[in-house]
């Protein structure tokens, strides 16, 4: 399964690797990233009636992966929502599979 | 380390401590604001510090004249060259009078050998009118005899870690956006200018001998309409701070100025924006305490370097520049200001630095006048580089008329060749959600997506109360040797086409 909402892109994957730290989540949302220049976010909103989070963010070195406990939408101020099944994935947001713009001096990253 | 540090006032070994080491960063940093510094110059500080200079090489008193920029150093000192050189040597006075004399007599078939000769001979005689001999003599007695001295008094560990932690510390941090920055804008006005005049001779001396061989009436009609034309559009003193100057040069000194000027490199000396030198010998005086006798007359140098920019060492005269108004350099040092000059001094001289770049004025303040035509007509990559990121690489590949190279479900692939540079690919792509502020409506999306793309995604946002969505694109570039657009957005996240194969997309 591979999804993709502006420059973030996700991709299932087997397993979070040992080692992985959980990233805490941001005033009750798990904030896949932050625009650079808007203040969008890329994020995953807790229940509304139990206030739980149904995913949690890990850290893995520069990558990160989101663990889907339960269904759920990742929502973004510029972009339709996806819809997420539970599941591992990849977030290629971060490190490797960032999305990048290619330059003749050097590779920028892309951030909206 | 067994290396014993010995510090007495002629000699110097074993290295440097820590805390000497922090006391030469601190000299080094004196010394870097020395070179960045934007304060007026103060005539009574350097007049004395000058015939001191000129002093310490046995030379004579010489005149110190204070200019407002080294552009107008450059100039000046040409003119004062030349007239100082022509009233010491009479003959070479003669050439300005006979320059014009002599094409207006000379044939066709005899102009280019005429011209040769001619040539050579302004070149020797200006050659000599510029002689380094006050430069070498002051640089031997102080600089050079001072930096023989403190190699000699300290053994290499000691000069080595203080050479690093003063002279580099200093020179990194800001030759780049000073010295060289000055000396290349210097050359290429002088340079510019000077090849601006010589074709106005070269011009004047075809214009000269057509007069002979046409009728007086024709030529009348031709000078008014030509020459004049090109007087005005190169001499005037609307034009460029370096065309008034070079104007003021010829007028004061003939060709034979604008031949000195060209050459105000080799008498000159850097003055504060040469701060290296002068951080390293603190270091070797105020820290390691070395008291040797050459530091005597070194003193007159660090007092110039201190007190004056730019100058030209003249055995009638020194000029010295004024200190930049303004300096702007970015974090690695290099001349740099995005928004205004990187250097202005106060006569209003500027130059325009993007990341150690020189690009003309027009690029930094007014980007929205940059066009196609002055993008594709520019020679230096680099200066057409920092024109396409100012203008936008996407509005150039629209402009520029980009090939489309292929368009499939990810997007469109454009490719525009840029004139000795690799060619510009980029992958436009289409925001998958339509949003108020899209700058494409249904139409013109469907036009460069293709209307499959497009009128499914409308239905969905049709579906979800969008009436009349409008549609955002934008651009990334990728590595020229992409072939579709799949392959192109498969690159920004790292991953082969084969690998990237999104089921939603927003």
């Amino acid at each position: 399964m591979q999804m993709r909402q502006g420059d973030v892109f996700l991709k299932s994957v087997a397993r979070i690797p040992a080692g992985a730290v959980e990233v805490k989540p941001d005033n009750g949302e798990v904030v896949l990233a932050y625009g650079e220049v808007t203040g969008h976010k890329h994020r995953i909103c807790h229940f509304m009636d139990t206030g739980a989070l149904p995913a949690r963010l890990f850290e893995a070195g520069d990558m990160r992966f989101l663990d889907v406990q339960e269904p759920t939408n990742l929502v973004h101020e510029e972009h339709a929502t996806v819809a997420l099944q539970p599941g591992v994935y990849k977030v290629s947001k971060f490190g490797i599979g960032t999305q990048r713009e290619y330059s003749p001096e050097a590779i920028r990253s892309v951030a909206d | 380390m067994n290396t014993k540090i010995i510090r007495t006032p002629s000699r110097a070994e074993g290295g440097i401590t820590p805390e000497e080491k922090l006391k030469m960063d601190a000299i080094a940093k004196e010394w870097i604001d020395i070179a960045m510094r934007t304060d007026p110059i103060d005539p009574e500080k350097i007049v004395p510090a000058i015939e001191a200079l000129y002093a310490a090489a046995d030379l004579e008193k010489p005149r110190v004249v204070i200019v407002p920029s080294p552009m107008v150093m450059a100039f000046a000192y040409g003119a004062a060259a030349w007239i100082w050189h022509c009233r010491k040597n009479p003959d070479a006075a003669t050439y300005d009078a006979t320059y014009d004399a002599t094409y207006d007599a000379t044939r066709d078939e005899t102009y280019a050998a005429t011209y040769a000769a001619t040539d050579a001979a302004t070149r020797a005689a200006t050659y000599a009118a510029t002689y380094t001999a006050t430069y070498d003599a002051t640089v031997a007695a102080t600089d050079a005899a001072t930096r023989a001295a403190t190699r000699a008094a300290t053994d290499a560990a000691t000069d080595a870690a203080t050479y690093d932690a003063t002279y580099d510390a200093t020179r990194a941090a800001t030759y780049d956006a000073t010295a060289a920055a000055t000396y290349a804008a210097t050359y290429a006005a002088t340079y510019a200018a000077t090849y601006d005049a010589t074709r106005a001779a070269t011009y004047d001396a075809t214009r000269a001998a057509t007069v002979a061989a046409t009728d007086a009436a024709t030529v009348a009609a031709t000078r008014a309409a030509t020459y004049d034309a090109t007087v005005a559009a190169t001499d005037d003193t609307h034009g460029s701070p370096e065309k008034i100057a070079a104007k003021a040069c010829k007028d004061k000194a003939g060709d034979g100025g604008l031949m000195c000027a060209k050459l105000w490199w080799k008498p000159s000396q850097g003055g504060n924006m040469w701060a290296a030198f002068p951080s390293y010998v603190a270091a070797m005086r105020d820290v390691l305490g070395l008291q040797l006798p050459a530091f005597v007359k070194y003193q007159a140098w660090e007092d110039s370097a201190l007190h004056g920019s730019f100058r030209i060492m003249h055995e009638e005269f020194c000029m010295v520049s004024d200190f930049p108004k303004q300096i702007h350099k970015d974090a690695e040092n290099r001349p740099h200001n995005d928004s205004g000059p990187s250097h202005e001094w106060r006569d209003g001289w500027k130059l325009y630095h993007i990341h150690g770049v020189r690009v003309p004025q027009l690029v930094v303040e007014h980007p929205e006048h940059i066009t196609v035509q002055m993008i594709d007509e520019e020679t230096n990559s680099e200066v057409r580089r920092i024109m396409i990121e100012r203008y936008g690489q996407s509005r150039y590949l629209l402009d520029a008329g980009a090939i489309v190279l292929n368009r499939d479900d990810y997007g469109v692939l454009l490719r525009r060749d840029v004139p000795e540079d690799e060619p510009i690919v980029m992958v436009r792509v289409l925001n998958s959600t339509p949003e108020p502020d899209g700058s494409l409506t249904t139409e013109e999306a469907a036009e460069i997506f293709g209307a499959d793309k497009v009128s499914s995604q409308a239905t969905l946002m049709r579906a979800l109360g969008y009436e009349s969505p409008r549609w955002k694109d934008y651009f990334l570039r990728v590595p020229p040797e992409m072939k579709t657009a799949h392959e192109a957005v498969a690159w920004t996240f790292g991953v082969s086409a084969d690998e990237y194969h999104p089921d939603f997309q927003s």
